[in-house]
C-alpha cells in the first residue's frame, strides 16, 4: 500500500541528503583538508591563504592553500601523520627526514579533474639550528595544469 | 482496506485508533470517505494522538475545509460522498493532492535556493595573517609568494654529529 502522507516528507529527505551531498563534492578528499579553514590559519602566530581563479592564471594554476604556524610537538605529529597519509597515493615524491620525522616533502598527487596536484610539506622544528622565526610548519596545497618544473621556478 | 459502517451506533462513537486514522487519511484524500468517516477523522483530529507528525496534512486539510465552510456559510459540514457528483468528488481529490504537493515543492524550492546560493559564499581571495582577515588581492598574493619562498628556503644540512646521531640511532646531548 502507497503511503500518500508520507511520500512527500521521503521527497524532501532525498532532497536533503542531495543537498548535502553538493558541498562534499568539491572537496579534495586529502587527509589535510580538514587542516585548511580550520583554527589554526587564525592564531596570531599564523598565516593561511587561499587563491583561486583568474589571480593565478599567470602561474597556471587554480588553486592555492597555504598553512603556516608554530605548532605543539602534538599538534605537528598530526599534521605529519596527515601528510604522510596523503604522501602514500603521490605518483612522485621528494622528501627529507630528520631525526625520525618528515622535515620536508614534495609530493605530486594523482590528478584531479584532469588537474595536476602538489601537496608541499616543511617542518622548520627539525631544522639543525631553527630559530624562533623559522620554527614553523609549512604546508602548501595546489591545484593546476603548471608542472613540477614549472612550479619550482614560482618558488624563486 | 477497511471501511467504517454507516450507520451511527455507539460502538462507532469510539474514538479511532492511529492505525485506523492513517487508513481513514488517506481515503480522505482520495475523497473516498463517507460523511460519518470524516466526522470521525474530525474528532480524531481533536486527540493528542492526531499529533503525530503523519497527521500533519490531515489536520491542515481539515482546518482549511472548516475555514472554507465557515467563509461560504451556506455549504454543508461534510459532503457526503453519495450527494457529491462525480466531477465534483475528482475535483476535490485533486485539490487535495495538489494542496499537499504544493505545499512539499514549495519547501523543496525554498531549500534548493538556499543550497545553490551557499558555494557561491564562498571567496575566492582571502588570507588570515596573523589573526587579521584580509581579502586584498594585493596582501593575499604577497602572502601566497611569502609561503612560497619560506617552503623553498635552502633546507638546513646536517650536521656531523647529527648524521652520526641518526645513523646509530644515538639520541644528541
Amino acid at each position: 500500500m502507497i503511503h500518500l502522507h508520507i511520500l512527500p516528507q521521503r521527497l524532501l529527505l532525498c532532497l536533503w541528503l542531495l543537498i548535502c551531498a553538493l558541498p562534499s563534492a568539491a572537496q579534495t578528499g586529502l587527509h589535510v583538508e580538514p587542516l585548511f579553514g580550520s583554527a589554526y590559519g587564525q592564531r596570531k602566530d599564523a598565516t593561511e591563504v587561499l587563491l583561486k581563479g583568474s589571480r593565478l592564471k599567470p602561474y597556471k594554476l587554480t588553486l592555492f592553500r597555504s598553512l603556516s604556524f608554530v605548532p605543539s610537538a602534538a599538534e605537528a605529529k598530526l599534521v605529519e601523520q596527515k601528510v604522510l597519509a596523503d604522501a602514500k597515493e603521490a605518483i612522485d615524491k621528494e622528501a627529507v627526514h630528520r631525526q625520525g620525522r618528515l622535515y620536508y616533502g614534495f609530493y605530486q598527487l594523482k590528478p584531479k579533474d584532469q588537474k595536476r596536484r602538489y601537496l608541499i610539506y616543511r617542518n622548520n622544528a627539525l631544522a639543525a639550528k631553527p630559530s624562533a622565526s623559522t620554527k614553523g610548519l609549512l604546508l602548501i596545497y595546489i591545484e593546476g595544469t603548471a608542472t613540477p618544473q614549472e612550479l619550482q621556478s614560482f618558488f624563486k | 482496506m477497511q471501511h467504517l459502517s454507516p450507520s451511527p451506533s455507539p460502538a462507532r462513537l469510539r474514538p479511532l485508533t492511529v492505525a485506523e486514522a492513517e487508513v481513514l487519511a488517506e481515503r480522505y484524500f482520495e475523497a473516498l470517505t463517507s460523511e460519518e468517516e470524516e466526522r470521525a477523522l474530525a474528532r480524531f483530529a481533536a486527540t493528542p494522538e492526531a499529533e503525530a507528525p503523519q497527521f500533519d496534512e490531515l489536520r491542515a486539510a481539515l482546518s482549511l475545509a472548516a475555514f472554507a465552510r465557515q467563509r461560504a456559510h451556506a455549504a454543508p459540514p461534510f459532503p457526503s460522498r453519495t450527494a457529491q457528483p462525480a466531477a465534483q468528488r475528482i475535483s476535490t481529490r485533486r485539490w487535495r493532492l495538489g494542496l499537499r504537493y504544493a505545499a512539499a515543492a514549495a519547501v523543496a524550492g525554498v531549500v534548493m535556493a538556499a543550497a545553490w546560493t551557499f558555494p557561491q559564499k564562498s571567496p575566492d581571495c582571502v588570507a588570515y595573517i596573523h589573526g587579521e582577515r584580509t581579502t586584498n588581492s594585493a596582501a593575499v598574493e604577497a602572502a601566497m609568494h611569502r609561503s612560497l619562498s619560506d617552503i623553498a628556503a635552502p633546507l638546513a644540512t646536517e650536521t656531523m654529529e647529527e648524521q652520526m646521531a641518526e645513523a646509530l640511532d644515538f639520541p644528541l646531548p
